[in-house]
């Protein structure tokens, strides 16, 4: 059950991340980090079956770090000063929504 | 979308996360997520130096590299060090973070270009 669990989770989370990048490019694959950084801070004291199908595989999937990299990438063949700051913006709003989720949670 | 490419997106989505899930069990959850942070942005570094079409590799990219990699496990490890006051620690992994994964994606992706 717990198998069939995480590939329904996996494969959910990364359709609605390859939906919301085709629609909506770096906002949209910040977006998802955002949302999934607080969603897993929130499940930070969670353990077993939920951790694993929701955490892992649902939100896991969901966020991306291979896209930031190929984004920053991409903004430094146009500008590195706006690849630098879409990297550093990404990490800390990503450090304090998964921070807002801990507390959240807590 | 066409069915065909989702239902690849969604298949290699789940040897991702089963992947970044197993190599979390084997070396640690913080180690397991660095290692499949760095190999995931070497991999999509390699197939963004592809030619084919954009549908063609959305399994490769979308589908593995970004169910491969978490930036959420990543955030919530870097928070929670924080809010221990864990500073070395926090400095540590976010230099290796960003080094490997820059270092893996610029290498993947002149490996794609040698070739």
């Amino acid at each position: 059950m717990t198998i069939l669990l995480f590939i329904l989770a996996a494969s959910f989370g990364a359709i609605t991340r390859w939906k919301m990048t085709n629609r909506w490019g770096r906002v949209g694959t910040w977006a998802l980090n955002m949302a999934g950084a607080l969603a897993l801070g929130f499940l930070a004291g969670v353990g077993g079956t939920l951790l694993t199908v929701v955490g892992t595989a649902g939100i896991g999937a969901l966020t991306t770090v291979s896209g930031v990299a190929r984004e920053v990438s991409t903004l430094a063949s146009v500008s590195q000063l706006r690849a630098a700051a879409y990297l550093l913006m990404t990490l800390l709003t990503g450090i304090c929504a998964a921070w807002i989720g801990v507390h959240w949670g807590m | 979308m066409t069915t065909r490419s989702a239902s690849a997106v969604m298949v290699a989505a789940v040897v991702g996360a089963g992947s970044r899930w197993l190599l979390g069990i084997s070396v640690g959850q913080e180690c397991g997520l660095l290692v499949a942070n760095i190999a995931g942005c070497a991999l999509i570094g390699w197939a963004s130096h592809s030619q084919e079409q954009k549908w063609d590799k959305a399994w490769l990219t979308a589908g593995l590299c970004g169910s491969f990699t978490s930036f959420s496990g990543l955030a919530v490890q870097l928070a929670t060090g924080l809010e221990a006051q864990r500073w070395s620690y926090v400095s540590l992994w976010v230099a290796a973070s960003l080094l490997g994964c820059g270092v893996g994606f610029d290498l993947g992706r002149s490996f794609r270009g040698s070739r």
